[in-house]
């Protein structure tokens, strides 16, 4: 008898399923709104990025690479199609000038036509400072 | 001639069974999406399911017998679709005949013999064991399906789908008189379509796909295909068996009455899969013998004593 109730409460509840708004959004078509917190795309904030390197060095990856010319001169490139989206470089960074956003990367065929130069230190201001 | 090719193409064959077996599968798929609160596929996901796989490279493993991996879902596919042209679409049967519900009963389990056989050549642990459980599932429900089925053959006096249909006119529809038939019908059916919660030999989690675990490409879109037209065939012939209706004078009421009442059925089966977790295979077995078998003598038995 408990076990039919169980079912009952089953019928129910597939029922109620039905006629409640679904859980899941019909990605391309719908708004994805992605949750705060969520390891999507790689910003960085370059006030504060100093290239120091942490985060290329931590990256079990192999996501990042940092081409220095000199204190004032580099790029810091991401890979997204070698990233894990693990957050360590987050962790990793002692000025918090990188981050993972709650954007989507788009899933990609070409992985070297995905290469997102990150931070790139202007010429003027490498020669300013 | 020209109007024989007519009911094999179009209508009710080929291409009428693979629009029904997709539109089947995408509100098969739909529905149990909404149960689990998931938004579900759009509409023409089957079909391009189906044109992405008749696409794809089709490999099979080394030693497997190509040929006859690529005959079985052929010979399964012609024996639904012929199935399919003795089975009354709203009221419609072009070549219907006295026995012609054997044939088709004997059709429809065409494709689960070539299941088994498609386990076996294909050489792969999975398969090997998911081509075993569909035979040992095979002989749990076929017994009890079969039995509850010549209910209503008995109880109208005719072996041919359409007259069984066409006596529910004076009798009304059986549904009414065997429910207990109708029950076991749809469990043997769901049992026959190797549909949750009676998935035994394709069980994911177990054997990954059973059987067909080494097939891809051309070859898996056809064994996609049978396993769709044949869940629209089975629902098809419960809705003539059990829910006919001969006094509805319009043809536009016969049809609609027929889609409500397989969309009703479509309805029970999506439930059926949502509800219930997948039984082991010697608990199929012991629900096979020991309650189904039984219940449908059982019921078979009140049919003869109501004809009597």
């Amino acid at each position: 008898m408990n076990d039919f109730k169980k079912r009952f409460s089953m019928v129910n509840a597939i029922l109620e399923a039905l006629l409640s708004r679904s859980e899941t959004v019909a990605y391309p078509f719908g708004d994805l709104h992605l949750p705060e917190g969520f390891r999507g795309a790689l910003v960085i904030d370059p006030e504060k990025c100093t290239g120091c390197g942490v985060c290329v060095r931590d990256c079990p990856a192999g996501g990042l690479v940092l081409d220095k010319k000199s204190r004032d001169e580099f790029r810091l490139i991401h890979y997204p199609a070698r990233c894990a989206y693990c957050g360590q470089c987050e962790v990793s960074c002692r000025r918090a000038a990188i981050s993972h956003s709650n954007q989507l990367v788009s899933p990609t065929a070409d992985p070297a036509g995905s290469v997102v130069v990150l931070h790139e230190s202007q010429e003027d201001e490498a020669i300013d400072g | 001639m020209v109007e024989a090719l007519a009911y094999m193409i179009l209508f009710p064959g080929l291409i009428f069974q693979v629009a029904c077996g997709l539109a089947f599968e995408w509100l098969d798929r739909k529905l149990l999406a909404r149960f689990q609160r998931r938004v579900g596929p759009p509409w023409y996901q089957p079909l391009a399911d189906l044109v992405k796989l008749l696409g794809k490279e089709d490999l099979l493993p080394k030693g497997a017998d190509d040929r006859l991996a690529a005959l079985l879902p052929i010979l399964s596919l012609s024996a639904v679709l012929t199935a399919g042209l003795y089975i009354p679409v709203a009221g419609f049967s072009p070549y219907s005949f006295e026995g012609d519900l054997i044939v088709v009963l004997f059709l429809m389990s065409v494709p689960t013999l070539a299941y088994y056989l498609a386990g076996i050549i294909s050489i792969g642990i999975y398969s090997v064991l998911g081509g075993g459980r569909s035979l040992l599932q095979f002989f749990s429900y076929e017994v009890p399906f079969l039995i509850v089925l010549s209910g209503p053959a008995v109880m109208s006096g005719s072996w041919s789908v359409q007259g069984i249909m066409q006596s529910q006119g004076a009798w009304g529809p059986f549904i009414l008189f065997q429910p207990l038939g109708f029950a076991l019908a749809v469990v043997g059916l769901i049992g026959k379509l190797k549909r949750s919660p009676l998935d035994i030999p394709k069980a994911k989690s177990e054997v990954v796909a059973g059987s067909l675990t080494e097939f891809s490409g051309a070859k898996l879109a056809f064994w996609r295909l049978v396993m769709n037209i044949q869940a629209v065939l089975g629902i098809f012939l419960l809705v003539n068996l059990y829910m006919g209706w001969t006094k509805r004078s319009h043809p536009l009421a016969a049809i609609g009455a027929f889609t409500l009442e397989t969309l009703a059925l479509v309805a029970v089966l999506s439930a059926a899969s949502a509800l219930f977790s997948r039984l082991r295979i010697d608990q199929l077995a012991g629900l096979g013998w020991k309650l189904l078998v039984p219940l449908s003598l059982v019921q078979l038995a009140v049919v003869i004593i109501m004809r009597v």
